[in-house]
């Protein structure tokens, strides 16, 4: 989350209040995970609104794009770069780490569950059933990690994908 | 065509970190038995670690140049993820002393689409040099132009060829005078077999820079009076004491060859019935050879492998190229630690050094690419790690590469030489 100043006039005096406006960031990197130095910066985007440019600038050092929360909630938010375009859609919750399916929300949030075969299917949904996107995501998890290599989910791998996401 | 990121609310979550997204990964350009024109790649991980396989992503081998020959192509696949197939995506090479672009050329964008010569959204490369000291580079995507950002790299190692000899003994096994076992005596592979056996070996091994060579004969070794015709039994001793597996071993090796002895069947007795025929080869390395000398009635354990029959030649390979690599001091590939525990998880069951050749078909983890057996049965892959490995993982040996190939150059594979 970060913060903007903006300027309102309330009962006719000049005021300046500090409010909080929340936006989603969304980083595109070479490789899955929250290390430094994988953005894919200076690239140029466009966010959309129902398809009409509403803002556009290049992004950060990090590869980081922001957006704001409100056009997102909005609906029909999408960002436009690498000659793609990406329907941004919102989700009000994930499940607890400790189930499968909150595990697989976590993972994808951090770029891991992509395909290692030749298989260029978008993302599954996270909806708990194990296969092996799922598994190889685990496992690339916990070498990046520097836990145990073996398939297994345990505590430690739960709070490490905790403190990864944020949440 | 779309592709949806989902982000969790932030306003309800505002700890939530950013959202990462990666756009492409790189994969093994076929699907089915090992090819070595499309290398598997070692693709655990993406924190970028030392040399060997030094990017943030994975990485693969090539074999260096053999004097005289035409170095082959290899392709990779670039899996477009997250982007359209309209995105310009631009191969590049960090450096080209060890291996050059062979399609597209620098500067050129990839083509998504099919050819009459090219398979879409591959990138075909050649080493340009022997190899030696093992060079690695890197293979960078950009994106744009071909000064554009790098959105994917892959980390390229150039192998030294190593050739190995192979001396193949086909071997006849006579059981008591008056037996007549369940199989011949005499072993079934024909020499069509065996020279399709070798050749698979080294689609397998390739990628590592190992060639396999055979000598220019089969030997014939008759051995008499064991238990079974055509047969080795296995018992509650060790293999490395096993003195019908090491009589064999024993038989006529050639002392600068990797000793290779086929005939038609292990049976393991200490098995149940149906589950005593599941062996399908033995190997010895020369450490397991020099710790296990000869004693009473026992020559001595001795270094190379042993194979039963197989009908499938894919299956038999992948076995023989497992074996090799116990001569060549890889351990079983497991979760935590050589053979402690064998783990039903994705990466060993894509590993040449997992200990079954088959995989359990309702595993959620058989889906790796490598197909069927002729029985049905899934494979297990033909891939060996190259990467560094991360302080804690466990894995005992992830460099497989590297240790097979100090264990070749050490002759780990050779006969002890015994007077």
């Amino acid at each position: 989350m970060s913060t903007t100043v903006v300027s309102r006039i309330l009962e006719g005096l000049p005021h300046t209040n500090t409010i909080v406006l929340p936006k989603l960031r969304i980083r595109f990197q070479i490789a899955a995970g929250d290390g430094a130095n994988i953005g894919i910066a200076g690239v140029k985007y466009q966010i959309l609104f129902s398809g009409v440019p509403m803002s556009e600038g290049v992004t950060d050092p990090n590869g980081e794009i922001i957006v704001p929360l409100v056009q997102a909630r909005a609906g029909n938010c999408s960002i436009k770069i690498f000659d793609t375009e990406y329907p941004v859609q919102i989700t009000p919750n994930w499940e607890a780490v400790d189930t499968y399916q909150g595990m697989q929300q976590r993972l994808d949030h951090l770029g891991y569950m992509h395909g290692h075969l030749m298989d260029a299917t978008i993302d599954p949904a996270a909806d708990g059933n194990i296969n092996e996107r799922t598994l190889h995501a685990v496992n690339d998890f916990l070498w990046d990690s520097d836990l145990p290599v073996d398939g297994e989910v345990t505590s430690a791998m739960r709070t490490k994908l905790t403190s990864s996401a944020g949440v | 065509m779309p592709f949806p990121i989902t982000v969790l609310d932030p306003k309800a979550f505002p700890a939530v970190k950013a959202r990462r997204v990666t756009l492409v990964h790189f994969a093994r350009a076929v699907e089915g038995f090992a090819d070595a024109s499309a290398p598997d790649i070692d693709n655990r991980g993406n924190v970028l670690r030392a040399a060997p396989g030094a990017a943030y992503g994975p990485a693969t081998g090539i074999t260096g140049k053999v004097t005289g020959k035409e170095p082959r192509e290899v392709r990779i696949k670039l899996v477009r993820d997250r982007i359209d197939a309209s995105a310009k995506l631009f191969p590049e090479l960090e450096s080209t002393a060890n291996v050059s672009l062979v399609y597209p050329l620098t500067g050129v964008a990839l083509n998504p689409a099919d050819t009459s010569s090219r398979f879409g959204d591959c990138i075909y490369l050649k080493a340009n040099s022997d190899g030696a000291g093992d060079p690695e580079t890197k293979l960078k995507i950009r994106y744009g132009t071909a000064t554009g950002p790098v959105i994917a790299e892959l980390a390229i190692l150039v192998y030294k060829p190593v050739t190995i000899y192979v001396k193949i003994h086909r071997v006849t096994i006579n059981g008591p005078a008056s037996a007549t076992g369940p199989v011949d005596a005499e072993c079934a592979y024909s020499d069509d077999e065996i020279a399709g056996i070798v050749d698979r070996m080294n689609r397998i091994m390739e990628p590592a820079g190992m060639i396999y060579v055979p000598r220019a004969t089969i030997a014939t070794e008759v051995i008499d009076s064991y238990t079974e015709r055509g047969t080795v039994t296995l018992t509650r001793v060790g293999d490395q004491v096993n003195v019908e597996l090491q009589t064999i071993l024993n038989t006529n090796p050639d002392p600068d060859s990797l000793n290779v002895y086929l005939f038609n069947r292990f049976r393991d007795i200490t098995q149940t019935a149906g589950r005593d025929l599941g062996v399908a080869g033995i190997a010895m390395s020369r450490d397991q050879a020099n710790a296990n000398p000869p004693a009473t009635a026992f020559p001595g354990c001795q270094a190379g492998f042993a194979m039963c029959y197989s009908s499938d030649l894919e299956y038999a390979a992948h076995t023989a190229a497992h074996e090799i690599g116990h001569t060549l001091r890889l351990q079983h590939y497991g979760g935590r630690g050589p053979m402690s525990r064998m783990k039903n998880e994705i990466w060993a069951n894509r590993n040449l050094m997992r200990n079954t050749v088959n995989l359990a078909v309702a595993s959620p983890a058989r889906n790796i690419g490598y197909g069927s057996y002729n029985n049905g049965r899934v494979r297990t892959g033909g891939w060996l790690g190259t990467k560094t490995l991360p302080t804690t993982a466990n894995l005992g040996q992830a460099n497989q590469i590297a240790i097979a190939r100090a264990a070749a150059a050490a002759d780990s594979y050779k006969p002890v030489t015994r007077s």
